[in-house]
């Protein structure tokens, strides 16, 4: 045997393992777009059927006639009245829970955050309490407040669960910035808070961002505390009105995917924009702790 | 490490000074700490009110009777908890919750793991794909589930049809409206939201497994199995553990696919430990049970919690 034909097998056998692992690397690729992206396409094609392609049994996968008449329909003052209420409910959510987390982190993170530690225990403890415990006693409360269907009851409510979630990320993203850039600030005469504000904050921008989005997520998507707290028609928020589409007997569900795209288009937005700081700080805190 | 050693040396005589010189006189000091009580103050007292204080009421609940025709509460110590504890449907909904959250993080577990491992292989069109990935955790609850009620539907959803071809007929495809289906199609729908997260947290994870290591393995002769079972999975398991308990929390609280899906039926067997609670209070109107529930939920999840938090003290990161 020659050495040139040692090496013409080393290749081809090199190369076999090389097609394997690329079709290996292609086919879980796929595996993986096809349960992703597999639900979002039936939301889709559904969404732009006509009326007549949606009660086809079997169902079309791809719809003869696509039409944008589901979102024109469900483009109403009603939706928009929807849209709304929930951009106002989960903006409101997002500013006052920033503002206050920003506040608290100054206090947990710096300069040594000592008397931090038990802080973050409490925090953590009530971000791992079931939502669903806490609803009996806030609807209570709310009520002989005379905070029910109103979206200031609701906004309160959704800070029981974001407050602590915001503490924590916040608390995350501001430890990691070294502590000798606010001493230095210090030295040149700022106060501990000034040079919080001051030097802090401006670097921590992008994790505040990311704790944001999560939050107002997290406030736009709540369902069980909206069904409770929101009886009036007018207050309802959009996860509440999604389901008006679902009639007693028959369910519209072009106008139904319609509503649901329109849902989802901000989350998808807002998650563009600051995913890599978002998976940052969470795959940061989760790897260490 | 060091650095922080280091720093830890240098403060300490610095802050006996500093203490020093807080018994003479440090008005400075002294506004600094005022300060800080301030920013503190009002997210804890935000806290107390809506966390501590309906959770006491909780208790408090529990141990009262009040129902929709007798409204006034009535003490009637652990009669609530004897009434749940002999009944049926108590039981039915604790060993609900246990296969829900059990199945659920399991498969989040294989599925989260399954495609971190495929998306840190190298191929065209993959920061697509682990961007997207993400789509179906960011997703309205309600969206989801209605989303897959359309997916199940047995006479319009692609499921059944696609079940058509291999000769399941399609009125056994309605699985939500089938006591002995109805969990499990819903426990597919909380997989399918639930697993990117896994998945983000695990490739990040794998990612930060030195690539020496595995190497090192490679060359003593260890397979592509063996190198991932010893080598990859021991360097993430910090990470493996506390995403199984954070994602076994989140589980067990789960609200809006089961409400929105099937709303804990057909007859209760999909009915887990929130939709009881607010089914209870808010249908039944029986603050009293709904109280009860909820602080045996919250009795597990403090288990669970208290494994977080041993967890978190283990690798260090509320020392930092």
């Amino acid at each position: 045997m020659t050495s040139s034909q040692l090496t013409s097998r080393a290749d081809s056998s090199a190369r076999a393992r090389k097609a394997r692992s690329a079709l290996v690397s292609y086919g879980g690729a796929l595996l993986i777009a096809i349960v992703v992206f597999g639900p979002l396409y039936w939301m889709f094609i559904t969404a732009i059927k006509p009326n007549v392609e949606l009660f086809t049994s079997p169902p079309r996968w791809f719809p003869n006639d696509p039409t944008l008449q589901n979102f024109v329909d469900v483009l109403d003052p009603a939706f928009l009245q929807l849209l709304g209420n929930s951009l106002l409910v989960a903006g409101a959510t997002t500013a006052v829970c920033i503002s206050l987390a920003v506040l608290a982190s100054y206090t947990i993170s710096r300069p040594s955050g000592k008397s931090g530690k038990s802080v973050i225990v409490v925090v953590l403890v009530s971000q791992l309490l079931p939502p669903a415990v806490l609803l009996v006693p806030l609807y209570r409360s709310a009520e002989s407040l005379g905070l029910l269907d109103s979206h200031a009851g609701l906004i309160i409510a959704y800070l029981t669960f974001t407050l602590p979630v915001a503490i924590w990320l916040l608390h995350g993203f501001i430890t990691s910035i070294p502590v000798e850039l606010e001493e230095s600030a210090r030295v040149d005469g700022l106060s501990s808070f000034r040079a919080y504000f001051t030097v802090i904050i401006p670097l921590a921008r992008p994790g505040i961002a990311a704790t944001a989005a999560y939050i107002f997520f997290t406030a736009w998507q709540d369902f069980m505390f909206a069904l409770v707290f929101l009886t009036d028609e007018d207050k309802r928020t959009l996860p509440l009105g999604v389901l008006g589409y679902i009639g007693q007997y028959t369910i519209n569900w072009g106008q139904l995917m319609a509503a649901s795209i329109l849902l989802l288009i901000p989350i998808l937005v807002i998650f563009a924009l600051v995913q890599k700081q978002f998976i940052a700080g969470l795959t940061a805190g989760a790897v260490k702790g | 490490m060091t650095q922080l050693a280091v720093r830890d040396r240098e403060a300490r005589p610095r802050r006996e000074l500093d203490a020093r010189q807080r018994r003479k006189i440090s008005p400075y000091k002294r506004r600094e700490a005022l300060v800080r009580i301030l920013c503190i103050a009002p997210p804890l007292l935000f806290l107390a009110a809506l966390v501590a204080y309906p959770l006491a009421q909780t208790l408090y609940l529990s141990v009262m009777k009040s129902t929709l025709i007798q409204p006034d509460e009535v003490f009637v110590g652990f009669d609530n908890f004897a009434n749940i504890l002999t009944s049926a449907s108590f039981w039915n909904v604790v060993s609900n919750s246990v296969v829900w959250t059990v199945v659920v993080v399991a498969l989040q577990f294989v599925l989260g793991m399954s495609a971190a491992v495929i998306l840190n292989r190298r191929f065209v069109g993959r920061g697509f794909l682990r961007a997207a990935v993400v789509i179906p955790w960011v997703m309205p609850g309600v969206i989801a589930a209605v989303l897959w009620n359309l997916l199940y539907e047995p006479y319009l959803g692609p499921i059944a049809q696609l079940l058509g071809f291999i000769g399941v007929p399609a009125e056994n495809a309605a699985w939500l409206s089938n006591t002995s289906t109805a969990l499990f199609a819903v426990i597919i729908v909380a997989v399918w939201k639930g697993f990117p997260l896994s998945a983000i947290m695990y490739t990040a994870a794998y990612q930060n497994v030195p690539e020496e290591l595995r190497e090192a393995a490679r060359l003593d002769g260890a397979g592509t199995w063996q190198v991932f079972r010893n080598v990859v999975l021991p360097s993430m398991a910090p990470t493996i553990r506390s995403t199984i308990v954070l994602t076994t929390v989140w589980t067990f609280n789960y609200f809006d696919l089961v409400y929105v899906m099937t709303n804990g039926g057909p007859g209760d067997s999909t009915e887990i430990f929130p939709t009881a609670i607010y089914r209870l209070a808010f249908v039944d109107v029986n603050y009293g049970l709904s109280s009860a529930y909820g602080v045996i939920s919250v009795l597990i999840l403090g288990i669970f919690t208290v494994l977080y938090l041993r967890q978190l003290n283990k690798s260090g990161s509320l020392n930092r």
